[in-house]
């Protein structure tokens, strides 16, 4: 514990130790706008920048032995990258999986602001590379992209199958995302903390691009989506096009274009709903999420509306008993389930029945 | 949304700044080994640079962070194995920053009328002002407060980088933007 009145109370800009230590949370002002006017003097591309950086000057022959070292430096870590040795201890996936020796590298360009992309995980020597305007950096598997406080960076996702291009995302700092795997199967980042808007090809295989954070794993089906994760690890989904599976301790919830979820770490996940439904379903929706008591549940059967009917589906495999009874006899009112459905084997948990049901509300 | 009330480091615990790896990095370094010698180049530089510009004019900067690894590589025998190499190479670059102000001529050729305001100022001047605000700091304030606003590096990065302890580091931010913020004040640089 450290005892300086000056951590208690920040005379400067008002703002608390967070940004200022750990450069993450809300902007200080003061410090924000220092960073800003100091940004002129900061050492660009510090890793492969260097040797470009001084020419004709006293230090020349020193560039040029720094520089060939740097070189060689790199070539060691590419070749490290490229080594097929175990795998090496990672986010969620369970470690990281050495890609194959044709595996493509994903793209960065720097839109605005500070980026940096970081190797640590497989140099273990701190290698970051600075990311410069206009020009394209290239993002192996394992590197941590880190993207400073208002910077953007766009990730174009070179596929290793079939598909060259399978989509781009825009990731907004402060960001910490991690690319732990790219090949014919699956192309998978992890999301430390962040926002990122992804826009997936529309013949890209369902389930090819996953992004796995600390709540879950969202699992594109063919879309455009935006997701935003705090330094907690709590997830906020919103749909935009298209579909995505949000998994989170076993269970998928289906978010759907005009929707929204949101989940934090220990397999908590909100019921998803309709952009377009009205403030009281939203609200006695949040109220059943947040403590699943009977008046919360009356409320929100009472006031779902049609196309509250995919959320209400969602609720038959979060309800029991009497509870479900009620939900499905709702939903029924809503959006009768379609032929061959019974509302008997709904009830009584016939998982064949209850996706054909789901398929009938949301169409795929 | 939740707000955000602490950060939790992406990294696992000891591989933040691969401080467990870098005696063995040192180690090949000092038996000639270039390729671990550029590994503790691209670890340190942006540090060297902060440490570089928190003494010596920015225009110098370029040069004397090549001097420093030039004078790093030479003497890099004296370097213990079991030494972690962020203090001796910021040792290097205070020394070699501050020969350089040492030995820079005063300018006896400036001009007989200096504007007092120039209403077109550039970023790269405002940067420079403030970095002379900064240069009546402390040395550890202003070698940290570098670190932190013009590098970019974090509390902990530094940490790791300077051998000082977190808690240090965060005093040293702390104090430093106090005192940073005064002398801005004084000097009619706030904005």
């Amino acid at each position: 514990m450290i005892d300086d009145p000056n951590i208690q109370h920040d005379s400067t800009g008002g703002g608390d130790d967070k940004y200022l230590y750990f450069g993450t949370g809300e902007p200080d002002p003061f410090i924000s706008n220092l960073e800003q006017r100091l940004r002129p003097l900061r050492l660009t591309a510090p890793a492969s920048g260097f040797a470009a950086a001084r020419g004709g000057t006293r230090a020349n022959r020193t560039l040029q032995i720094v520089a060939g070292m740097a070189a060689v430096a790199l070539a060691a870590l590419f070749l490290l990258i490229q080594k097929p040795s175990g795998p090496v201890p990672g986010p969620a996936a369970g470690g990281f999986k050495t890609p194959p020796a044709s595996a493509p590298f994903y793209e960065l360009t720097l839109v605005s602001g500070t980026a940096s992309v970081d190797l640590r995980p497989h140099s273990k020597s701190g290698i970051s590379m600075g990311l410069v305007p206009d020009r394209i950096q290239q993002f192996p598997v394992g590197g941590m992209l880190v993207v400073d406080n208002g910077g953007t960076v766009r990730v174009r996702i070179n596929g290793s199958g079939e598909l060259s291009n399978v989509g781009e995302v825009t990731v907004k700092g402060p960001a910490s995302i991690e690319l732990v795997e790219s090949t014919a199967q699956l192309e998978k980042l992890h999301m430390y903390h962040g926002t990122m808007s992804a826009r997936i090809a529309a013949d890209a295989k369902p389930r090819l691009f996953q992004v796995t954070t600390p709540a879950g794993t969202a699992v594109d089906l063919g879309c455009i989506y935006e997701m935003h994760v705090d330094s907690e690890g709590a997830m906020e989904l919103s749909v935009s096009v298209g579909r995505v599976a949000f998994e989170i301790a076993g269970r998928a919830v289906f978010v759907w274009s005009g929707s929204q979820c949101t989940a934090r770490p220990g397999g908590h996940v909100t019921t998803p709903v309709d952009n377009g439904t009205t403030l009281a379903f939203r609200e006695a929706l949040q109220q059943y999420d947040l403590n699943q008591t009977r008046a919360a549940m009356d409320l929100l059967l009472k006031e779902a509306r049609l196309h509250d009917a995919a959320s209400l589906w969602h609720l038959i495999q979060t309800t029991r008993g009497e509870s479900r009874s009620q939900v499905v006899a709702r939903l029924a009112e809503l959006s009768p389930p379609p032929a061959g459905v019974t509302i008997q084997a709904v009830t009584q948990s016939d998982v064949a029945a209850i996706e054909a049901w789901r398929v009938d509300i949301m169409g795929w | 949304m939740n707000t955000p009330v602490s950060f939790r480091s992406p990294w696992p615990a000891g591989r933040v700044v691969g401080a467990n790896d870098e005696p063995a990095v040192v180690a090949r370094a000092r038996s000639g080994d270039r390729a671990a010698f550029a590994t503790l180049h691209a670890k340190y530089v942006n540090m060297v640079h902060a440490v570089v510009l928190a003494h010596a004019s920015p225009g110098d900067a370029g040069d004397l962070v090549q001097e420093v690894f030039t004078r790093a590589l030479t003497h890099i025998t004296t370097l213990r194995s079991d030494e972690t190499a962020g203090p001796w190479l910021a040792g290097i670059a205070r020394n070699v920053a501050r020969d350089s102000v040492r030995s820079r001529r005063p300018r006896a050729d400036l001009p007989e009328e200096i504007p007092a305001f120039t209403p077109d100022k550039s970023a790269m001047d405002d940067a420079r002002e403030i970095l002379e605000a900064m240069k009546t700091l402390p040395d550890t304030y202003r070698e940290t407060l570098a670190m932190r606003l013009v590098e970019g590096m974090t509390g902990p990065e530094i940490a790791g980088r300077t051998g000082m302890t977190p808690g240090s580091v965060r005093v040293h931010l702390h104090r430093g933007m106090k005192l940073l913020h005064d002398e801005l004040s004084r000097r009619g640089l706030l904005q």
